[in-house]
């Protein structure tokens, strides 16, 4: 096959690297700033549940698993009770999900009765029915990061889709990775001087590769990891199932996640003897998930999961114990019943994408690269309006409509998400999540239409002073959902997650606001020096 | 080869080696599951040419994209595939 053009390859890669960079903008930033977002799903849950916790059941000294599963368990349809998980959430309620596996073709369906627990009173404070995502549907105080974990894997579409939409923007990120690398080729001269600002163009171009640069490493192993978790389920396992075990997806489930012999023995374990014998071989992690498998039949087993939590990153432990007898069988790897190859990988890959490595020191990092990346991408919009050839096209305005909504309109869109969460918990709104997608989309749209019409630096410093007084407006907000005000959280030891979340959102309404002035201050809006002249304009714009 | 007319569009020929790098390593997945060694669990073989999927795509990508003799690369990306195939279905049919 011959080549596209005689041009060098160098140049080649140059107009894939601005294409791609152009159609893939909007889905690319949107995964990116959300994953941001979602790196701090927990302190976010405990910002916004702070005041309605849960004691984990290894706070409460009287509870017993067994009377906590006959109280849950209570009217469940019996073929429900042979595969049942036990979600343990910080904070949350107690979680039985009573269920059965059906098989839908080549995969399986999990349906059932999922019924929240408190594990004080062990009272039922909840029922639902259905599969595996009705089960685990969110409750008010933890619907904000669910929808900003959603807005991430989802993209807000259905399930494959989204999977797909964010497993492309992956594969698309990882394009400009390349080519990026490929094209502007980072040395240490371009590393550590600082963009020029003789000219809007060069300056803008400049400070894509600076950042570029220093953010290259997380952003390869974000756009590695990402595709992988986006397209392994959707388009490997299947083809995979297909080659080695003739498109039983199951067969392929079982084989990676690994099976035990239990013992003969007709009898049905206690669970409070197990629980407590892996939280002491764990020495007294905290657990997360307890799953019955087979329970009451000839193959039963249970897996309890915990976790080691410390500062420099967590320890997971899954140990697996007879369903007969109760006991200890394995400590088992989260794939295949021995450490291997593939396990390491895999949980090296999680721990990399979700920035947990290290604890909160890669989480932190990661927050911070997550919206390095946006910028990122927002200069390289930037770059492309700079050119203006032709300012009134349809397609430049589309682009400078695109800068506005992504640059200005994603911390705008995501204050109004917040905004719109709170308001629902005031008026006491059923379906918190319909109201933030709505009202972020609305956040999106409002900046996108200024930015068709207004000039590209005033659409942008009027979008982030909107955005600095809806993140602003969420802090003072808050209080009236949560009943903790910040005076409250900083007198509180155990509520700083809230006080991390109210400065992060602080933090950003105060960049917002700076930021919206100094545009306006360089491009002479509002309170212009004419003495001071405008460093971005000295240059005249190249228009041939 | 050296009229212009008889390339094809930079768009076109962008869109047809991310899309065949995309069906080649699907391929290199579904094949490398037959010739990598299991492991002592029994799951390196499945595990991991799932996960270096996005690095065999972008490498592939990018070499038959920016390669400097296009056909040499297009022919070894087509051999590559012949063989995953070979592989792949020697294991579908062959069990």
């Amino acid at each position: 096959m011959t080549g596209p053009t005689t041009e060098p390859p160098r140049r080649r890669l140059y107009a894939l690297h601005r294409w791609v960079g152009l159609l893939f903008a909007l889905l690319g930033m949107l995964v990116f700033f959300s994953g941001a977002i979602a790196t701090f799903h927990e302190e976010i849950d405990d910002w916004a549940g702070r005041g309605d916790r849960f004691p984990s059941p290894q706070q409460v000294e009287s509870f017993d698993f067994d009377e906590a599963m006959a109280a849950a368990a209570n009217g469940v349809d019996g073929r429900y009770l042979h595969q049942v998980e036990i979600a343990l959430r910080h904070g949350r309620p107690l979680l039985f999900f009573f269920h059965e596996h059906i098989k839908d073709g080549m995969g399986v369906e999990e349906l059932g009765v999922a019924r929240t627990l408190d594990p004080e009173t062990l009272e039922v404070l909840g029922e639902r029915t259905g599969d595996r995502a009705a089960a685990f549907t969110p409750r008010f105080s933890h619907s904000l990061s669910r929808f900003f974990i959603d807005l991430h894997i989802f993209l807000l579409m259905p399930e494959t889709l989204g999977l797909i939409a964010t497993g492309i923007s992956g594969f698309a990120l990882l394009l400009l990775i390349a080519t990026g690398f490929l094209v502007h080729r980072p040395n240490r001269t371009k590393m550590t001087r600082g963009p020029r600002t003789q000219h809007k163009r060069v300056f803008f171009s400049d400070f894509h590769t600076l950042v570029g640069s220093w953010s290259l490493p997380f952003t390869v192993i974000v756009a590695l990891t990402g595709a992988f978790f986006s397209f392994a389920g959707v388009v490997l396992v299947p083809v995979v199932a297909m080659v080695a075990f003739d498109g039983d997806q199951e067969a392929l489930v079982r084989t990676v996640v690994g099976s035990v012999d239990v013992s003969d023995v007709d009898a049905t374990a206690s669970l409070q003897p197990f629980v407590e014998d892996a939280i002491e071989r764990t020495d007294q992690a905290r657990l997360t998930s307890i799953g019955l498998d087979h329970w009451g039949e000839s193959e039963a087993s249970a897996t309890v999961q915990l976790v080691s939590k410390s500062p420099f990153g967590d320890s997971l432990h899954t140990l697996v114990y007879d369903g007969h007898t109760g006991e200890f069988l394995l400590s088992k790897p989260r794939l295949g019943t021995q450490a291997s190859l593939g396990n390491t990988l895999v949980m090296l890959v999680a721990q990399l994408h979700f920035g947990t490595l290290f604890g909160i020191v890669t989480k932190l990092l990661w927050g911070v690269l997550g919206i390095a990346t946006c910028v990122l991408a927002a200069t390289g919009l930037l770059i492309f309006v700079a050119r203006e050839r032709s300012p009134d096209h349809v397609g430049m305005r589309l682009v400078r409509s695109m800068t506005v909504a992504l640059a200005g309109g994603l911390p705008f869109a995501t204050g109004l998400a917040f905004l719109s969460w709170v308001a629902a918990g005031a008026f006491e709104v059923d379906d918190p999540m319909t109201a933030m997608t709505w009202t972020f989309l609305l956040g999106l749209a409002l900046c996108a239409g200024v930015g068709a019409v207004l000039k590209t630096p005033l659409a942008l410093s009027i979008a982030w002073a909107a955005s600095g007084v809806a993140l602003a407006a969420t802090v003072a907000l808050a209080p009236s959902v949560t009943r903790v005000s910040l005076a409250d959280a900083w007198s509180d030891p155990s509520l700083r997650h809230t006080l991390f979340v109210d400065g992060a959102l602080l933090a950003g309404a105060f960049l917002c606001v700076g930021g919206a002035m100094l545009i306006a201050r360089s491009k002479g809006i509002g309170s212009y020096d004419p003495q001071r002249g405008n460093r971005l304009a000295v240059a005249p714009v190249e228009r041939s | 080869m050296s009229h212009k007319s008889s390339r094809i569009r930079p768009t076109v020929y962008a869109l047809a080696t991310l899309v065949a790098a995309f069906v080649v390593s699907v391929l290199i997945v579904a094949g490398a599951t037959r010739w990598l060694p299991e492991g002592r669990a029994g799951i390196d073989h499945i595990v991991v040419p799932i996960i270096v999927f996005p690095i065999i795509w972008i490498v592939l990508s990018v070499s038959l994209y920016a390669a400097r003799r296009p056909r040499r690369a297009w022919a070894i990306t087509g051999a590559v595939a012949l063989i995953n195939i070979g592989l792949a279905g020697y294991g579908f049919f062959v069990p």
